[in-house]
């Protein structure tokens, strides 16, 4: 397996629910919570759920553009630190210092020197190796500046890389050749430079989003949503763009969508997520034969099909997402899950390896793969 | 199959600063009974302007519909409005007389919407007034429309008021032979538990109560309302144009008189309306014929205070409240979750089983199209390409543009499909390319598809493309 | 090289002709409004008489000139009606109105003009501070805006000449001090709905600035309500003025021309005279001019407002 990248240890994300007299904070909303993500260098991860679970904020957490409530984020670690960090801060129970034995006081102490978070070093460093594609393609692009100069911003702020590995201001003549040859890559040309977003289809603004993201040489790229505001012949033609960017470049690619079609067409791993938590990963290929949580088979279920000959048994969830300013206690999907039993309303389950490469959250993981608990006709206790 | 409403030629254009956009160029397309017609088709390809045309909610400025005719029974439902058209064009502008014709339009498709013509929009939330409760807005409804059914069944319940206080205390209840008996048996059949049947009850039995007291004011009432269904009947079935016109100008002087918030301001003042309380007994009975849980509690709350599935349905409740003809689904469920979207498309099928109206439901998603309809329509800037049955169509699409758009579909289930692409961009309406208009973009183009419109050709049994490579004077190449 | 450089000027050109473009559609569509154009006129005919009006009378711009006496006889205290010598007539003292309302339109729009950019550049700085930043700071800025606004404006404005000195120096002072808090309301709210939006946040992932956003984001998208308000406040600070002259504030001396300054010499001196109405020139001509250009500013605003509402262009 190849190196790590991103490697991502706890992290927790609250909004505070202000309201009251002197805008107290009455409660939180649960937006990501104690979710661990290690992403691999060179490989697509996608990451799935419906919308309210997390997702848009797990990905801006970890490219710092959101505080995290908690968690340390490690960029590029070196094996030996990451791993016992990530080892330590699993199964850490208490956060005070003074509770802490001396070598977990020492790795925490390593622990903050690697940690993009907090060393403002480091925190500099990855900004310029990170970017960020959005979802919307109209409010992305600032209305009111010419397209050579909204791709021109990143540059101008970070420089590009040169090839002896260090970063290079440019401006003038070369900046502007530098975008030309940026814009003919993505389809688009000389003369798209001197317009505005305005006068572009979503899919050339998306092209236009795409270059001003990987403009600096990034080689982490969050993609919130690329393709979800866009048709499906030019969904196909972004995907493609992004495939071929990412073998020339040599990205890595965070793909955050809810539509699991694009998700099988893009990535190598997947994590779902439901409600702030993670619930299942697994490699693509696995996750769609034999998908293990209750949720992730319903979700899979509940994809329309372009075939109208199929027939598919489609398992409807019953109910809505809960709040996640109140989650249900326990495994967070027991509400609407067919194979809930007493436990699920108490403890809630650690995501465990089930086979090899393919971890769920579930009490119940083993036995519904291997067939021995059968789903009941409705969920036993929903809201 | 009989069909409910045929729209043909339908020509619509959008007038702005930077020109003409002409959204939609030649749409002809029919609805049979109890069919569900998928159009699907990429952003600004016309599919919501044709829904929009369809009910006259296009906003003019800057839209017109220019052409065509949507016939609805024997109505054609754009006739006046393409007079209107006429006169601005010519130029020939007499205030007062133009006036009153737009006007007289306006108010006689009040009429038709919502109660042979009803919608669903994308948004819920923004389609549900935030601050009237569901009750009200369902309820809204029904009252415009629905005036004769709702006193019907309260004369029958005060006349047998006795039956049906027997009936609350336990005892059994014949079925009668009218309205009522058929909401008996509704009741009977679909309310879920008994508190349900008990809410039915009591309703029923206050608003007898209600009716009984002011037998003559509603009686009166109930007789005026048969009189303007009769002449809405009358306007869908009469042949002759020139009585319908008649008739929309007595429909429209009716409508003017009806003042809704007066009305809704009696009403609620008068706490005993036998029909506020029908309505309210008839919404609840809709919300749970869309399985919404706890309908009783649903009734009384906000918009703001429901999730976007919960509020889809109960705007399709408000579309399905007055049975109508033809549903237009525009996106329906583009806003929500996987998961309440199979929910969602669940229910509209069941309702469409159990209801037979015929549905237009407008999707940019294949799957929901595959899953959903009998029939499809694939449009393309502001023309329809291809028509087909759907197993056909997605089993043997013919038009290049179906074909690549089947193509570019990520797929689920084929996890080694690799996506094909359509290259370039939806084209500009404004100055749209000669000929066909998907051309710029066609892998089979040649000569005569710059120069020449397709007709629609039918290549077998209700499958139609237009498409110059199946006219059969060129081969395919 | 030449080429190089006839490349970067050819690019320049072309970024200009875009932002001609844009403006000329925006200009295009403030022109459909038959009401806003002729407001646009008329504000600019009265931009050239405060231009050119002083110069081509003559004499001190920063006062009227007064004629004590004209063909020999004496006139220092009787209004002259307009005549064939005086077009607006004369007013009490002897000064001339016609050349009293063409001084003033220069001090009267250059005073406005300073209070209002003045008060638009304040309110923005503090505005996009306090809507960018939020929290604490956030919170002074606009509490501190709060009083400032519940505060009745005439008052403020006499306590502040009254307390320091009735100069014109402090009178624009006063003004500004008057005007600030709006905008910086305005700006903020403008800016917490353009903070949400993507394209700030790319800005951020692309590691710029708090100030840079701010500058080049946050600012250009949230000004043009700004812009309505400069030309509907325009206005409403002449009459301001006006009022505060008639109440007697204004800075010393007769002779300043200030349209509410003519009309409060008339007033002042014929307290004691029968009926102002003999002397209805002294009165209407300058209250008139006010009246002209304030409406036509209002129409201008309005008509600004509409082309910047996203709605309307179409």
């Amino acid at each position: 397996m190849s190196k790590v990248l991103i490697d991502a240890v706890g992290l927790r994300k609250y909004f505070p629910i202000k309201g009251g007299v002197a805008g107290r904070t009455l409660g939180y909303v649960y937006a990501v919570d104690d979710v661990n993500v290690k992403i691999y260098k060179g490989e697509t991860v996608g990451l799935v759920g419906e919308s309210g679970c997390g997702k848009t904020t797990l990905g801006r957490v970890l490219l710092d553009l959101a505080e995290p409530t908690a968690g340390v984020l490690f960029y590029n670690p070196e094996d030996s630190v990451s791993n016992k960090v990530s080892e330590l801060y699993k199964n850490l129970k208490t956060n005070k210092p003074s509770e802490l034995k001396k070598e977990e006081k020492k790795l925490v102490e390593e622990a903050k020197k690697a940690d993009v978070y907090r060393n403002k070093k480091r925190n500099r460093e990855f900004r310029k190796k990170v970017q960020i594609v959005f979802q919307d393609p109209v409010s992305s692009l600032d209305p009111r500046m010419l397209i050579k100069d909204i791709i021109a911003e990143p540059i101008i702020i970070n420089g590009v890389p040169t090839e002896d590995g260090k970063r290079k201001k440019i401006k003038g003549d070369e900046l502007l050749n530098y975008i030309k040859e940026m814009i003919g890559e993505m389809g688009l040309n000389e003369d798209h430079l001197f317009r505005f977003p305005h006068e572009f289809s979503g899919g050339q603004r998306q092209r236009i989003a795409i270059a001003r993201a990987i403009s600096i040489r990034p080689e982490f790229l969050v993609l919130d949503e690329p393709t979800s505001a866009l048709d499906v012949s030019v969904q196909a033609q972004i995907l493609s763009l992004l495939e071929h960017l990412q073998q020339k470049y040599e990205m890595t690619y965070l793909f955050i969508t809810h539509n699991l079609a694009v998700i099988r067409a893009v990535s190598d791993r997947v994590i779902v997520m439901y409600l702030g938590k993670v619930v299942e990963v697994s490699r693509t290929d696995d996750l769609f034969a034999n998908p293990i949580h209750p949720y992730t088979q319903a979700l899979l279920s509940a994809i329309p099909v372009p075939d109208p000959e199929r027939k598919r048994n489609i398992v409807v969830l019953s109910g809505d997402v809960p709040s996640p300013a109140n989650p249900p206690a326990g495994c967070r999907f027991h509400t609407r899950c067919r194979f809930a039993e007493e436990i699920c309303t108490k403890e809630e389950p650690k995501l465990e390896e089930i086979k090899e490469g393919h971890t769920a959250a579930c009490h119940f993981a083993r036995e519904i793969i291997s067939g021995q608990k059968k789903p009941a006709e409705a969920p036993k206790f929903s809201n | 199959m009989e069909d409910v409403l045929v729209v043909k030629n339908l020509k619509t254009q959008f007038f702005i600063y930077e020109g003409v956009v002409k959204a939609l160029e030649d749409v002809s397309f029919s609805v049979g009974k109890g069919e569900v017609l998928g159009i699907v088709g990429e952003t600004g390809c016309g599919k919501s302007v044709t829904a929009y045309s369809i009910t006259r909610l296009i906003p003019d400025p800057p839209g017109r519909v220019v052409g065509g005719e949507v016939r609805l029974g024997n109505l054609d439902l754009m006739r006046n409005i393409k007079d209107e058209a006429r006169f601005v064009q010519k130029k020939r502008i007499k205030i007062k007389h133009n006036y009153r014709v737009i006007r007289n339009n306006e108010l006689f498709f009040n009429t038709i919407r919502g109660k042979y013509i009803s919608m669903i929009f994308q948004e819920p939330m923004a389609a549900l007034n935030p601050v009237y409760t569901v009750e009200d807005q369902i309820a809204e409804t029904l009252l415009l429309h629905n005036r004769t059914r709702l006193l019907k069944i309260m004369k029958s319940a005060s006349g047998h008021l006795s039956e049906l206080e027997k009936w609350r205390d336990g005892g059994e209840i014949e079925i009668f032979d009218d309205e009522l008996g058929e909401e008996i048996d509704k009741i009977k059949k679909t309310a879920r538990g008994v508190e349900s049947i008990r809410f039915h009850q009591d309703l029923l039995i206050e608003g007898a109560n209600g009716f009984s007291k002011k037998m003559q004011k509603y009686e009166e009432m109930l007789k005026k309302s048969i009189e303007h269904d009769e002449l809405e009947d009358r306007l869908l079935t009469d042949p002759n144009p020139t009585t319908q016109q008649e008739i929309i100008k007595r429909l429209a002087k009716e409508s003017k008189k009806v003042n809704l918030i007066k009305m809704s301001k009696q009403m609620k003042r008068n706490k005993k309306d036998p029909l506020l309380i029908e309505g309210r007994r008839e919404s609840f009975s809709l919300l749970e014929s869309v399985d919404i849980p706890n309908p009783r509690g649903v009734l009384k709350s906000y918009p703001h205070e429901l999730s976007g599935g919960m509020l889809q349905r109960v705007t399709i409740s408000i579309a399905l409240a007055n049975n109508p003809k033809v549903l237009i689904a525009d996106e329906p469920t583009t806003a929500l979750d996987v998961t309440v979207q199979a929910q969602i498309l669940k229910l509209l099928r069941d309702l469409q089983d159990a209801i037979g109206t015929s549905i237009i439901l407008i999707t940019h998603d294949l799957g929901v199209i595959a899953e959903t309809c009998n029939r499809v329509a694939v449009m393309y800037a502001g023309n329809i390409v291809e028509m087909a049955e759907v197993k056909e169509l997605f089993r043997n699409p013919k038009h290049p543009y179906t074909i690549g758009l089947l193509q570019s579909i990520p797929r689920v289930d084929d996890p080694n499909k690799t996506l094909k692409t359509i290259p370039g961009n939806v084209p500009n309406l404004i100055n749209p390319p000669q000929g066909c208009r998907f051309h710029p973009r066609c892998p089979f183009v040649f000569d005569r598809c710059r120069v020449e419109k397709p007709v629609s050709i039918e290549v077998s049994k209700g499958h139609t493309v237009e498409c110059h490579l199946f006219s059969g004077k060129v081969n395919a190449e | 090289m030449t080429a190089n450089a006839n490349s970067a000027s050819s690019n320049l050109a072309r970024a200009v002709r875009t932002r001609f473009q844009s403006f000329a559609k925006t200009f295009y569509f403030y022109t459909r409004s038959p009401i806003a154009t002729i407001g646009l006129i008329i504000v600019l005919f009265y931009l050239l008489v405060a231009i050119f009006g002083p110069i081509i009378l003559g004499g001190d711009p920063w006062r009227m000139t007064q004629y004590l006496s004209f063909h020999g006889h004496y006139i220092y205290n009787v209004p002259q009606p307009p005549s064939r010598y005086f077009p607006f007539g004369t007013t009490f003292e002897g000064y001339d109105i016609f050349n009293g309302v063409v001084k003033a339109a220069r001090i009267d729009i250059m005073v406005a003009a300073i209070v209002v950019l003045s008060g638009a550049i304040v309110g923005t700085f503090l505005g996009s501070i306090a809507g960018y930043k939020g929290g604490l700071t956030g919170e002074v800025i606009m509490r501190v805006t709060d009083i400032f606004l519940s505060i009745p404006s005439l008052v403020l404005a006499i306590a502040f000449l009254v307390i320091f000195s009735r100069t014109l120096n402090v009178m624009v002072l006063a003004l500004i001090v008057i005007w600030w808090p709006t905008y910086t309301r305005i700006v903020r709210g403008q800016v917490l709905s353009v903070r949400e939006l993507k394209y700030v946040e790319a800005s951020v992932a692309a590691g710029s600035s708090s100030v840079r956003t701010v500058l080049k984001h946050i600012i250009p998208n949230s000004i043009y309500p700004i812009f309505v308000q400069v030309s509907l406040d325009f206005g409403n600070v002449i009459l301001t003025m006006a009022a505060l002259f008639f109440l007697g504030v204004g800075f010393a001396g007769y002779w300043t021309p200030e349209w509410g300054n003519i009309i409060s010499i008339a007033t002042t001196f014929s307290s004691g005279i029968p009926a102002i109405t003999d002397y209805w020139w002294t009165v209407v001509i300058p209250a008139l001019a006010i009246l002209i250009l304030v409406v036509s500013l209002n129409l201008m605003g309005d008509g600004l407002r509409d082309v910047t509402d996203p709605r309307l262009r179409r």
